[in-house]
């Protein structure tokens, strides 16, 4: 009973949800700017299209997202990206899976608490809300992955390890480097990437709730990352780099903020220590600096 | 904060509209197995708004490239333009910089020339057991699901190709028509990945259409 009371009092993922909100913004800016000039030809699905829906579509889409910036009517926000984000991939021939896992996510995200951008949340039923959004994004992307690398298991290329060989050999999805196309014509190279993939995609649901989950997440930005360079998909790419993000709830955050904290004070006491030493042993050894001597008087350094 | 019956009866009806939501998910998206045979209400649940399709370069990931390939046609005059690569030019623009509108605009054609060869998961369940007897109704079905598949590919590839035929036309040059046809060229094979040519393409014959008019910005200059 204390569990599902928890559930009433404290938003869960409440700095994913906001950097997931934030990733979901500059995706939409970003198909804005680069699609807005060939809507028609990238938004025609039948011969009686209508192209300046499109166009309306892609422009509620960008004011949905500028409101998803501001961190103002979250769910309204939301609800319109949801439909014309819905009506844009409807629509399109070119979509992907970061347009389809887009789609249902902006669905859930319309159950978000608002007050979470200003860290205004009341305990109650809209927080219970909140809080079954969280776990279906998350359920969702955990049946996204298990399902992808399941059925990669069934493909005898990326059993053997040779599908990175080929995805990235076609004109389509392969990379302009020729020095990258000939690094994955080695057998290692290959087979690694190809089973890290698929590995990396069964283990997923098995690693959210763990403490590794911080190193696998790592690991997933690095592998979309790779994604995005070698196979140009970008956009599919920011968008499961915003789900990884979102997987990370308050709690490991709170340890990265802490981690960064220490690492950030050590870094500038051993930067402090530094300085002291190279200033000290300059006013031993080394000649005197125009910021050593101030009004023909020794700075305090040199004069101790 | 104490849980009182107004807060936990509209709980329970969310959750239960989640778990309901996440049981037709994961039924839908696992293999053919004993559970699908019984229960089908997932396959009406999962489409429209929430369809999803996670395979993502599985069971195995493309392995050719289909490349769409164009002839504007002036039946009047009697002149063509001569068959053009309508794809390539894209996949080189993106290839050079990935942040880009090529990318989507690349996907246009290729896709709607992927549609037009490729049957869907469903389609290759039902040719399979057309295969055992054409008089079914599942094969009539899946003769159905094929032409439906086809002629919308047809009207998407129809498209692209007015819009080349308008894009390269010029005062003097009004073209009417295009043939198409759609061509196909594998990877070399991992034992011969260090083989410096491709293997020759095979081509598809779409056939002649009726170019549509078409509006906005020029996207073959």
């Amino acid at each position: 009973m204390q569990y599902v009371n928890s559930l009433f009092q404290q938003p869960r993922h409440v700095r994913g949800t906001r950097i997931l909100i934030n990733i979901i913004a500059i995706f939409l800016i970003y198909r804005f700017v680069t699609e807005f000039r060939h809507a028609d030809f990238i938004y025609s699905h039948n011969l009686t299209f209508s192209p300046e829906y499109a166009k309306i579509g892609l422009l509620l889409t960008l004011s949905s997202a500028v409101l998803m910036l501001m961190g103002k009517y979250i769910n309204l926000a939301m609800i319109v990206a949801t439909l014309s984000f819905w009506y844009l991939s409807d629509i399109s021939i070119s979509g992907d899976g970061g347009d389809n896992i887009l789609r249902l996510v902006l669905l859930y995200l319309s159950f978000v608490h608002p007050g979470i951008f200003k860290d205004q949340v009341q305990p109650g039923l809209k927080v219970f809300i909140h809080n079954v959004a969280v776990f279906s994004i998350i359920s969702q992307v955990m049946i996204l992955y298990f399902v992808a690398g399941t059925s990669k298991m069934q493909g005898d290329m990326w059993m053997q390890g040779t599908a990175m060989y080929y995805v990235l050999s076609t004109e389509e999805f392969g990379p302009a480097s020729a020095l990258v196309r000939d690094l994955f014509k080695h057998p290692f190279v290959t087979s690694f990437a190809s089973h890290l993939t698929m590995v990396y995609q069964v283990a997923f649901p098995f690693m959210i709730h763990n403490r590794f989950h911080l190193a696998w997440a790592l690991m997933g930005i690095v592998l979309h990352i790779g994604i995005a360079l070698t196979m140009g998909l970008v956009t599919f790419s920011l968008i499961m780099i915003g789900l990884i993000l979102f997987t990370i709830n308050d709690a490991e955050w709170a340890k990265m903020s802490a981690i960064w904290r220490g690492l950030d004070e050590r870094i500038r006491a051993r930067f402090k220590h530094l300085v002291q030493r190279i200033g000290g042993g300059r006013t031993q050894a080394g000649p005197q600096t125009s910021a050593q001597w101030s009004g023909g008087r020794m700075s305090p350094a040199v004069e101790e | 904060m104490r849980l009182k019956a107004k807060h936990l009866i509209p709980a329970g009806l969310i959750a239960g509209v989640a778990i309901f939501h996440f049981t037709n998910t994961s039924l839908y998206n696992m293999p053919k197995n004993v559970i699908s045979t019984l229960y089908t209400f997932d396959k009406v649940y999962i489409s429209g708004f929430l369809s999803q399709e996670w395979g993502m370069f599985a069971p195995n990931p493309m392995d050719r490239d289909t490349n769409l390939l164009v002839n504007c046609l002036e039946t009047l005059k009697k002149t063509s333009s001569g068959y053009m690569n309508v794809s390539s030019s894209f996949n080189e623009l993106r290839m050079n910089n990935i942040f880009m509108s090529a990318d989507r605009v690349s996907r246009v054609p290729g896709n709607w020339a992927y549609l037009y060869l490729s049957p869907s998961r469903w389609e290759e369940d039902m040719k399979k057991q057309c295969s055992a007897d054409d008089s079914t109704s599942a094969c009539r079905s899946y003769r159905a699901v094929k032409d439906e598949r086809e002629q919308g590919a047809l009207k998407g590839l129809t498209l692209v190709a007015s819009r080349y035929c308008r894009d390269i036309s010029s005062p003097t040059s009004r073209f009417d028509k295009a043939r198409i046809f759609i061509e196909i060229v594998d990877v070399p094979r991992w034992s011969d990945r260090h083989v410096a040519q491709r293997p020759e393409p095979a081509m598809v014959e779409v056939g002649e259409v009726e170019l549509v008019p078409v509006s906005g910005a020029k996207v073959w200059h």
